[in-house]
């Protein structure tokens, strides 16, 4: 490591302050749209899944009729 | 005789092969499997990028530890332009050959492309302060980077404004070609213009301007970032896919084959 210390990494001589906060923003927005695409994902699947049990249904009452 | 036989064969294949990607069956069932190979590779190579030049890569002889920046600014600023022009040639073939999926491609870019471009704007301040003394200039290669960040916003916007998909699609689609002429003012702002950016840091032509312990964890991030472009792309892709066709028969299939028969796989994509 290029750095002695986590504080040194932590301050980088005084440009810590601009380094870490663009890192974390940029980190941050990454993941929430990951987590958003993701449940946006979800409920999709979990509203055509509803659209195709009850056909799934009235298949099997018509195969047994 | 023979040359032309080859063309002819070899534009057949393409167009095949091109007609069966446009469709969204064919792509939804070939692509199942790529999303979890993307991410992963996404996150070792971001891992590594962004760990090496963070702690491992040593300080700008000018710039200090402010340049360790470049790890997030200059991939999330490559990535964006590369979207912008995919979502423009994806606009391109929508509008001339009305194919419906390619419609699909482009919008499937535009939030990536406001993401990552609104990074490359961030970063570029929070690095902006420490060596030029100011979060912002209106200087030719940041105010040509805003006005790419607001032609995404544009495209997002007149899809939701115009009433009736397919006059918004087409609106957003009109824009999203007429705006790729700023892709080349962002390239070359800097050779232009006098202004307080520095140049590209890779040139294909010539070697970088720094030692390898700098540019490889870059080349490492950089190639990170297209993939977790790649994995988001594909993922809204089949997100739009599944709201758009979900009362076609094959998917509703796809479905019951998924959720009915294996009930244990719930929830996986």
């Amino acid at each position: 490591m290029y750095f002695s210390s986590w504080q040194q990494a932590l301050q980088m001589q005084g440009h810590g302050m601009y380094v870490w906060p663009a890192y974390l923003i940029g980190i941050g927005i990454l993941v929430v749209f990951t987590w958003v695409l993701r449940s946006r994902t979800r409920d999709a699947l979990r509203k055509l899944q509803r659209q195709v049990e009850p056909s799934d249904q009235v298949e099997t009452s018509d195969s047994g009729a | 005789m023979a040359t032309n036989d080859a063309n002819k064969n070899w534009r057949v294949v393409f167009k095949r092969w091109f007609h069966q990607w446009a469709s969204p069956r064919f792509f939804f069932e070939k692509t199942a499997s790529w999303l979890p190979f993307l991410s992963g590779m996404a996150i070792v190579l971001l891992g590594i990028g962004w760990g090496w030049g963070l702690f491992w890569a040593p300080p700008d002889y000018q710039q200090g530890n402010s340049f360790r920046l470049i790890y997030l600014h200059v991939p999330a600023a490559s990535v964006a332009l590369s979207i912008y022009a995919l979502m423009a040639m994806f606009s391109l073939v929508s509008l001339v050959w009305k194919i419906k999926l390619a419609d699909t491609w482009a919008q499937s870019c535009v939030m990536s492309g406001v993401l990552f471009t609104f990074i490359a704007l961030m970063t570029g301040a929070f690095w902006g302060k420490p060596t030029w003394g100011t979060w912002w200039q209106w200087d030719a290669r940041l105010t040509s980077m805003l006005v790419l960040e607001f032609l995404f916003i544009g495209v997002m916007v007149l899809r939701t404004a115009i009433e009736g998909r397919e006059a918004a699609n087409k609106a957003a689609a009109l824009l999203a070609v007429v705006g790729i002429v700023n892709l080349p003012i962002i390239k070359f702002s800097v050779n232009w213009w006098n202004t307080l950016h520095q140049g590209a840091t890779f040139k294909l032509t010539e070697k970088p301007p720094m030692p390898a312990e700098m540019w490889v964890p870059l080349l490492i991030a950089l190639l990170g970032i297209y993939f977790l472009f790649a994995a988001f792309w594909l993922l809204e892709t089949r997100l739009l896919i599944l709201q758009r066709e979900g009362k076609s028969q094959w998917l509703q299939r796809w479905m019951m084959t998924r959720y009915c028969i294996d009930n244990k796989d719930k929830d996986k994509f």
